[in-house]
């Protein structure tokens, strides 16, 4: 790293993060000018969303803001800026992490199936095409099918809700099921795999 | 425990398996992964590049806005029950203002052998009309809006205020927009003109496709290409081109109220058609600072309070005052250094 550069930065933020402390807004958006875009860089890499990487940007600088009371101009606001981002993207990233594991599952059993669970694969275009199929269901059975693994609703739960028994609920759940595998099967894995030098562990 | 740094190397590349997945998910959710995790995020913080991928403006805007609604208010009883109230009648009001929406003057006129309609859009409301081409017509405050009944003719209108056209393409017909001062030239395309009569600027802004803008003495001849404004300042007689990001100049037809470093005395021209008010600006200093910010479904008092936060004034509403005939006058503000 170069010295006289990291200095040179310690050195410019040092006075703004101090006016930024007195409630400085100008210093506020200095700040933001100059840190928004490498913190948004950095949380698209692992939120591998524009919209998610620009909630992460809002919610650091509303922090700073909101704690800039107890800023301390003597040390690396880098140093700062990267702790509060750590936490928020891993906020962000289990919870997307959560509401996709059912759309994972499914691309888990397809791959365990084909023996590549170790091969670098077009993940993206995979779990869009889960989407897609989820989607393409029958109404009512797509309905039931977002209530008990989007929302989490117990078969009983759907049942009395919908007004039908709870055998068809599973019957209709089952279906679903069958259905996405059966769609994902058509996809022609080999196109989806990436020619990589790093495959195996 | 430690991570494995390829696989989260891999995931970050894009290039990664379902069981590098996994394990980068495990990474983030198991608490004894933490430390070894972030110490890998750490170095990853200080080699991600800085280059803008993105404009954040925006996302400024909005962080100023919320810094704004969450900070502490005292409220007494009295401006409790006041805001209760006020709330009921914004509820009252909005009918009303959707019919006030309607209340253009519509009229047909005759010259020579054209018949021509007008409208004028005067409220609050921002209105949209589709000509008898198809072009759609977007129109801000206290715009006026004139276009001939046929358009079998020629497709000539006449705008004094702003307008945001998206003009039907028809054969190598053309579509004049014209004003007091200038006329533009089109054949199917996407744009923004700005010509309040009264203002001692025209200006035009594309979006898409191509434009010819003229004046009637025939000494000014320029073509646009997107993301171009020209400006035509009227007493000075002098036109200027400029590369501006045109969505900013269309945002008001979203109900938007946005202001793109502008001086304050630009701002406050929007701010008084916008919300049919009286604007003055006592110190000639703040009349040339400029100002940024995006507001949308903001009361006055909202957006003021909001531009006293970074910018060095302070502002004062008066009482309105009642005219001879009953009527209310409109809200006069002042605004000065702080």
């Amino acid at each position: 790293m170069g010295h006289t550069l990291s200095n040179h930065t310690k050195h410019t933020d040092f006075y703004a993060v101090k006016s930024l402390k007195r409630g400085d807004a100008k210093a506020f958006d200095n700040l933001f000018n100059k840190y928004s875009q490498h913190l948004y860089n950095f949380s698209l890499k692992y939120l591998k969303s524009g919209e998610e990487a620009e909630e992460v940007v809002q919610e650091v600088f509303l922090y700073i803001w909101e704690k800039k009371g107890g800023l301390k101009p003597d040390t690396s606001f880098n140093a700062y800026i990267f702790t509060i981002a750590y936490n928020i993207i891993k906020k962000h990233f289990n919870k997307k992490a959560k509401s996709d594991a059912f759309k994972n599952d499914q691309i888990h059993t397809l791959l365990k199936e084909e023996n590549a669970l170790d091969k670098a694969i077009d993940y993206k275009f995979l779990l869009e095409k889960v989407e897609l199929i989820i989607d393409s269901l029958p109404e009512r059975r797509k309905e039931i099918f977002i209530k008990r693994k989007y929302h989490g609703l117990s078969l009983k739960q759907i049942a009395s809700e919908l007004n039908i028994s709870p055998n068809t609920v599973e019957n209709q759940l089952s279906a679903a099921q069958k259905h996405i595998q059966k769609e994902l099967k058509k996809e022609k894995l080999a196109g989806l795999l990436f020619f990589s030098l790093f495959i195996s562990i | 425990m430690e991570i494995i740094k390829n696989k989260i190397k891999r995931f970050v590349s894009g290039k990664f398996s379902v069981s590098d997945l996994l394990s980068v998910e495990k990474y983030f959710r198991e608490h004894n992964f933490d430390d070894s995790l972030r110490n890998h995020l750490q170095e990853d913080w200080n080699t991600t590049n800085k280059i803008a991928s993105k404009s954040l403006g925006h996302v400024l805007d909005k962080i100023h806005h919320k810094i704004a609604l969450n900070r502490p208010v005292k409220i007494n009883p009295l401006r409790n029950l006041y805001r209760g109230f006020s709330r009921i009648a914004a509820i009252l009001i909005i009918p009303l203002l959707i019919y006030l929406a309607w209340d253009f003057q519509d009229k047909h006129l005759i010259e020579g052998q054209v018949e021509y309609a007008e409208l004028v859009s005067r409220t609050g409301v921002i209105t949209s009309i589709k000509l008898p081409d198809g072009s759609k017509v977007w129109l801000n405050n206290f715009t006026k809006l004139r276009y001939p009944l046929d358009f079998s003719e020629s497709r000539e209108v006449y705008v004094d205020g702003e307008a945001y056209f998206e003009v039907a393409h028809r054969n190598n017909d053309c579509f004049i927009v014209k004003t007091e001062d200038l006329s533009v030239e089109v054949l199917g395309t996407k744009f923004n003109v700005i010509a309040y009569k009264e203002d001692q600027k025209v200006s035009v802004v594309l979006s898409e496709g191509k434009v010819k803008v003229m004046n009637d003495a025939g000494s000014i001849s320029e073509t646009l290409k997107p993301n171009e404004k020209f400006s035509l300042d009227k007493l000075a007689r002098t036109a200027t081109l400029e590369n501006v990001i045109s969505e900013d100049y269309f945002a008001w037809r979203g109900g938007y109220l946005k202001f793109r470093e502008e001086p304050l005395s630009e701002v406050v021209k929007k701010m008084e058609r916008w919300y049919n008010v009286d604007i003055e600006i006592l110190s000639d200093d703040l009349k040339i600072r400029n100002y940024r910010g995006t507001f949308k479904n903001e009361p006055i008092e909202e957006v003021l309070r909001l531009m006293a936060l970074t910018t060095p004034m302070k502002y004062t509403i008066n009482e309105r005052e009642i005219t001879d005939d009953n009527g209310y006058e409109k809200k006069k503000i002042t605004i000065e250094r702080r």
